[in-house]
């Protein structure tokens, strides 16, 4: 993500040095709690793409600071080495990798997790559609994962880029989830495409058993989920995909700091 | 809806014969290259929604198959009309290749390939006929597929782990390549399946040797990630294309035993802002690289100048090789061509004249008496004059030297001598002619003010130089006034000095009476003029000043002689030596860190380049006009000549753009003239999300022809608005708030100035202006602007003094302003603002009220920012508002004026107006607005129900679409639409 003198003299960035928070992510991620508490009744965590760690910490305070939850436990994952936090594991991998979900299911002991969330987002090249593409895959990754690893009627949240297609990833989702919202905390810059989905109620596919082979790709994975994507027709005409349009919400106190405003 | 045309990221791009296939966008263009010219052939959508990334030619040129993102299509190869049926996969193609003309092979993003049964082009009945795979199924940001010698090699660049080179046949992993440091996006293997080449995020270019996967060398210069890598055609070759982020194509070469590529040529300036998306080499047919850009030009470039080197020449070389006898210690001084005549002269500091004849490449002495060349010793002035082919040499006393030649010989045919002004030295020697090369001055100038300029006036007779007159003209009263150049106005007898310190001096010869313009801009040495057009009692001028301003002067005179910059601009960098207007383009050429070049401004283009040392060197360009010469430089470096021929590759005046382009970034706002012009155009102009700001016009047919590139503005733009037909307006961040001024040359050229500009309240100026809106007055306008701080600000501009006076200011409260809009209600001015807390409030704005106070409403319409605002006033007391939202919604509401209060009222809501945020919306006329969002789609919608309809949906294929803009051409409605791209539609 890096600092760039947008972020200098956002009023976030300043409040994440005062309050010991590793980057203003944390902002949205506490935003997001507030308007759909997603922390409510949460043990076990996964936070993917974690790096360098604000989401953790703020899940951290959450689980053994706020609730005091003996049973509670963080996994963060990321590409990039994050320094330690109170009671979360790091993992260094790529959440792409089918091998980086058995190391997590390894720290659960097998047990499921009640909420997956992912702040991943790819270094942007600059050619629209590519990079539309290439965060939708990483969204497909970690719900590749959260498919695996989340109990029913557990919650998925990820970062989002509102582009051309993201429509596709709604209908998808909304296969899996029973509520899938377009979440937009006030942290979050009006002038950039960048929002959350906040997927409530995981409901696993009927007659689909999610299994990561180390040999298939993102695709083959979900070809038998039956969520709506697109296959390859007979004569590899174009389809008709399905899009649906989610609910918005915007997030947080409209008096709350403003990430657009110079102050 | 219906496009008209479309201006965006050029995808793919690919040589065949003597044809190019272009992916512009979801468009094929076929362009074909006949004899010294490039035209377009055919141009059709071929995909709907998906851009093209790849594109291939069966070896026997029957077909071509073109891919992007999911989509794919086979298309029989003709000039003509396509037909074509858009197939697709379940996954993003990476590549596209024949396995023969019956089988493609697809490539996808994760590292499958398809084969394909592409047999049928009837029906289009395709057939995955098989999935191949090496079990590597990593994410690819790039690809190749190299199908010969009985193998099909598949180069897989991934996201994270290297390159992978497998073989299809097989399935088998040849090699794993991870010296590259980041993702991998661009991998190929060479025809002769001798190389592999890869360039990365981590900006290098790396070769290998195919057998064995070993790494070879690498290439180190671009100086942002590469995008593209092409090896030369020619299998024995060992040359290399690599294009990217920095806009430079660069050639590579090879040499066994180093592990370093040579970089054999740069060509910068490729394109404008970031990005060349696509390159191609052809070094078989037609010796060219094309290149596409973000900026949605596609060019073409000279591959003849990567082994293009200048002719040299030393003392030591032509005393050998000519024979001529040089004395210790003598060096050239001075050179000047005659190129009519294709003579170089040269004049060495021992006043020896040389000249090279460049037709038979032979240098001679030019006879001149001992004592004549003894006046030139130390010190001179030569210049030539080629229409009249003459040599003019002044020594320091401003003896001057005239000479002509003609071309059976180097030895003048004759040779005046004119006296200097009586024993004073004299610094400079001006020469100028009139446009059609009839009358000619020579100026010497003394730095001593106190003796007046010695003018001599010429004019061509028998195509040679007749003396008429000396004329004497007082200096300016100064002690300093250093002449640098001097233009002729034949209609109105005047001559236009300029000098060091931006200063002009302006003669009117029939009275012989001067006027001086003192400092008229930021800068030091105007360094070169030319007449534009003149007219009895006026006469526009191009000057160049070297910090790198250039403009437009018009002189005037009805008593007094008057000065008006109509157009200024600076370069971004390079110092600028002189300037010309050919086929209404300009041209600017100068010295640019170590090296000369020659730019077309219009086209924003470097037309010509030269390593050549730097600026500090004796130098000399010539543009000979004549068809296969661009221009010839000549400049002395570490003492030796150094004589550049640069040659035309191309016929026409193209100058080597055979599709033309917008922004290198997306486009943040989009203006258009409320008044068309004489030729059916109306000016539009445009900003991007750097710092600059177009100007050009818009055709009924869609098509947008720029002029200009403005670079006024230092940071991100904001917006940009017609004030009237005369005035723009143009806000940024650092609070540059910025008005210029439009006018145009008798030729419908547009000219724009800087006008006037708001000075920033802050030291350090921080804040953004986030919009804009005025009204007109009777001494110009009251604008009202608002900033991210929450700010409002409203100022009185008065036109004539080109001043801002503050009237009033104030906050909403702490968070950004989105949209300001003036609006009248009971015939009082009021004032709407819309923030991204979702809310609008309108302001009374009462005379002589410093503060702005309170709103008198705040509504809240939307959950977040709201980024369109259109406002319809039905008459003086009802205005009906149209919002778009970050939110999807879209709100139509009424505000009125009623029993002395304003009343807003809501009629219609609709929540999902668009699947993702709405960014900007146009009045259409007749109570309906056009909704474009990130979507990418335009909605049209109708309120004439009290209702929001939505009549029509469009895909535009522009992404990142944030901007819109409305008018009426010839009685046609046009939209424009602006984000990454522009495209213009009729309704
Ligand atoms: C915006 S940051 C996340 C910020 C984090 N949520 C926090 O609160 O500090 C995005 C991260 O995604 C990570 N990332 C991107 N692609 C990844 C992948 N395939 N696997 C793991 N991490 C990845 C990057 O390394 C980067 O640290």
């Amino acid at each position: 993500m890096g600092k760039s003198s947008k972020d200098k003299r956002d009023l976030y960035y300043r409040r994440a040095k005062e309050e010991g928070w590793r980057a203003r992510s944390a902002f949205k991620l506490l935003q997001l709690n507030e308007q759909f508490e997603l922390f409510k009744g949460i043990s076990k965590v996964v936070d993917l793409c974690a790096a360098p760690g604000s989401w953790s910490q703020v899940l951290s305070r959450e689980l053994y600071e706020v609730q005091k939850n003996p049973n509670g436990q963080i996994v963060a994952v990321d590409l990039q080495p994050m320094t330690p936090i109170n009671g979360v594991t790091t993992l260094q991998a790529d959440i792409t990798h089918p091998k980086t979900l058995q190391r997590i299911l390894d720290e659960f002991h097998g047990e499921l997790a009640d909420f997956v969330c992912s702040d991943g987002a790819p270094d942007v090249t600059g050619l629209h559609d590519l990079d539309e593409y290439i965060q939708a895959q990483l969204i497909l990754s970690a719900l590749q994962l959260t498919t695996c690893i989340l109990k029913p009627g557990g919650t998925f949240v990820a970062k989002i880029f509102r582009g051309r297609d993201i429509d596709l990833l709604y209908s998808q989702l909304s296969y899996l989830f029973e509520k899938v919202i377009c979440a937009k905390p006030r942290s979050s810059r009006g002038s950039s495409l960048e929002a959350f989905i906040v997927c409530l109620n995981y409901r696993p596919r009927p007659e689909w058993v999610p299994k990561l082979e180390l040999d298939k790709s993102t695709e083959e994975f979900f070809e038998d989920a039956n969520i709506g994507k697109s296959k390859n027709l007979e004569f590899l005409d174009l389809p008709n995909d399905e899009r649906v349009i989610a609910k918005f919400i915007a997030c947080g106190d409209l008096n709350d700091t403003d990430s657009d405003a110079t102050y | 809806f219906t496009s008209l045309s479309h201006y965006g990221p050029v995808t793919a791009l690919r040589f065949y014969q003597h044809y190019i296939l272009c992916g512009y966008g979801p468009v094929l263009k076929l362009f074909k290259i006949e004899k010294n010219e490039c035209s377009l052939v055919n141009s059709q959508q071929v995909f709907k929604r998906n851009k093209i990334h790849s594109i291939s030619v069966t070896s026997d040129g029957s077909k071509v198959i073109i891919a992007g993102a999911r989509s794919f299509s086979v298309i029989e190869f003709s000039e003509k009309n396509w037909q074509f049926v858009e197939k697709a996969v379940n996954e993003w193609i990476t590549c596209v290749e024949f396995l023969n003309p019956q089988t493609a092979l697809i490539l996808t993003s994760h590292n499958i390939v398809y084969k394909v049964d592409v047999s049928d082009m009837v029906l289009f009945k395709f057939r995955l006929q098989e999935r191949i795979d090496c079990n590597e199924k990593s994410i690819l940001y790039s690809g190749s597929i190299r199908v010969g010698d009985g193998k099909v090699i598949i180069a897989a660049g991934t996201v994270m782990d290297g390159v992978i080179i497998w073989d299809m046949n097989s399935s088998k992993i040849l090699h794993r390549l991870n010296d590259h440091k980041g993702s991998i996006f661009g991998v190929k293997v060479n025809s002769s399946l001798k190389h592999i080449i890869s360039c990365s995020d981590d900006r290098s270019v790396k070769l290998y040797d195919f057998e064995s996967g070993k790494f070879l060398a690498e290439g180190w210069g671009h100086g942002a990630r590469i995008w593209n890598l092409e090896f030369y055609k020619q299998s024995e070759s060992l040359r290399i294309i690599s294009s990217g982020e920095d806009c430079t194509v660069r050639v590579w070469q090879y040499e066994e035993g180093s592990d370093r590529l040579k970089q054999l040529e740069v060509i910068d300036d490729c394109h404008l802002g970031k990005h060349v998306w696509s390159c191609d080499v052809d070094d078989v047919q037609n010796n060219m690289i094309v290149t596409g850009g973000a900026d949605g030009s596609v060019r073409l470039h000279d591959l003849q100048e990567v082994d293009n080197l200048a002719d040299c020449y030393s003392i030591e070389s032509i005393s050998k090789n000519f024979g001529v006898v040089f004395d210790k210690s003598e060096v050239i001084k001075n050179i000047a061509e005659m190129d009519n005549l294709d003579y170089l002269f040269a004049l060495t500091s021992h006043g020896k004249l040389l000249c090279l004849d460049q037709s038979v490449l032979c240098w001679k002495v030019v006879e001149l008496e001992e004592n004549e060349c003894e006046k030139f010793c130390g010190f001179a002035i030569m210049k030539s004059i080629p229409s009249v082919n003459t040599l003019v040499i002044s020594s320091i006393f401003g003896d001057t030297l005239v000479m002509d030649f003609n071309s059976s010989s180097i030895q003048p045919l004759n040779k005046t001598w004119f006296s200097g002004p009586s024993g004073n030295k004299v610094n400079s020697l001006l020469i100028t002619e009139d446009p059609a090369h009839k009358n000619f001055y020579l100026l010497s100038d003394c730095p001593n003010t106190k003796i007046p300029f010695q003018v001599r006036h010429f004019r061509e007779c028998d195509g040679r130089l007749k003396f008429v007159e000396e004329i004497r003209l007082d200096q300016p009263n100064q002690p300093k006034f250093t002449s640098t150049c001097m233009i002729y106005d034949s209609i109105n007898h005047w001559l236009i000095v300029y000098s060091r310190f931006t200063s002009i001096m302006i003669y009117d010869l029939n009275t012989k009476q001067g006027k001086l313009f003192r400092k008229i801009c930021d800068g030091d040495t105007i360094t070169s003029a030319s007449v534009i057009e003149n007219k009895p009692g006026s006469i526009h001028c191009l000057a160049v000043v070297r910090d790198g301003v250039y403009l437009y002067i018009k002189f005037t005179k009805s008593a007094e002689f008057e000065i008006e910059i109509t157009h200024e601009n600076k370069l971004t960098r390079g110092f600028i030596e002189g300037g010309f207007i050919k086929n209404k383009d300009l041209y600017l050429y100068g010295f640019r860190s170590n090296y000369f070049y020659v730019w077309n401004e219009t086209k924003q283009l470097e037309v010509a380049k030269e390593l050549c040392g730097g600026s500090h060197r004796l130098w000399e360009v010539y543009f000979p006009g004549k068809k296969d010469i661009k221009y010839r430089f000549a400049y002395i470096h570490k003492s030796k000549l150094y004589i550049k021929t640069f040659n035309n590759f191309l016929s026409d005046d193209s100058c080597s753009v055979i599709n033309s382009g917008t922004h290198g970034r997306e486009i943040r706002d989009i203006a258009i003239s409320p008044l068309a012009n004489d030729d059916n155009t109306k000016y539009i102009m445009t900003a991007s999300e750097d710092t600059v700001v177009r100007l050009g016009r818009l055709h009924s047919n869609g098509d947008i022809k720029y002029n200009w590139c403005l670079n006024e503005h230092v940071s991100g733009m904001q917006r940009i608005g017609f004030l009237n037909h005369q005035f723009v307006a143009s806000s940024a961040a650092m609070e540059e708030f910025f008005i210029w001024k439009i006018s145009c040359l008798e030729d419908g050229t547009p000219l724009i100035k800087k006008y006037s500009s708001l000075k920033p309240e802050s030291d350090f100026p921080d804040l953004r202006v986030m919009d804009f809106d005025s009204c007109e007055t009777e001494t110009g306008f009251i604008i009202s602007t608002v900033y991210s701080d929450s700010g409002i600000k409203i100022w009185d501009f008065n036109v004539n003094t080109k001043v801002f006076t503050l009237l009033s200011k104030g906050f909403y409260t702490t968070c950004c302003l989105l949209q300001v809009k003036f609006l009248r209600f009971n015939d009082e001015l009021h004032l709407l603002t819309t923030a991204t807390d979702g809310h609008i409030a309108i302001w009374r704005i009462e005379n002589s009220q410093k503060e702005l106070g309170n709103p008198i409403i705040r509504q809240q319409l939307h959950q977040n920012s709201i980024k369109g605002v259109i406002l319809d006033t039905v008459h003086v007391n009802l205005h009906r508002l149209v919002t778009g939202g970050d939110d999807n919604a879209l709100v139509l509401s009424t505000l009125t004026f009623r029993n002395g209060k304003i009343e807003w009222s809501s009629q219609s809501f609709v929540e999902d107006a668009a699947s993702s945020t709405i960014t900007t919306m146009a009045y259409g006329g007749d109570q309906k607005v056009i909704v474009t969002s990130v979507d990418q789609i335009n909605r049209m919608w109708d309120y004439s129900s009290g209702s929001l309809e939505c009549v029509s949906a469009k895909y535009t294929t522009v992404a990142d679409t944030g901007c819109s803009h409305t008018t009426v051409l010839e009685d046609q409605n046009m939209l424009v639409v602006g984000g990454a791209g522009l495209s213009v539609w009729t309704w």
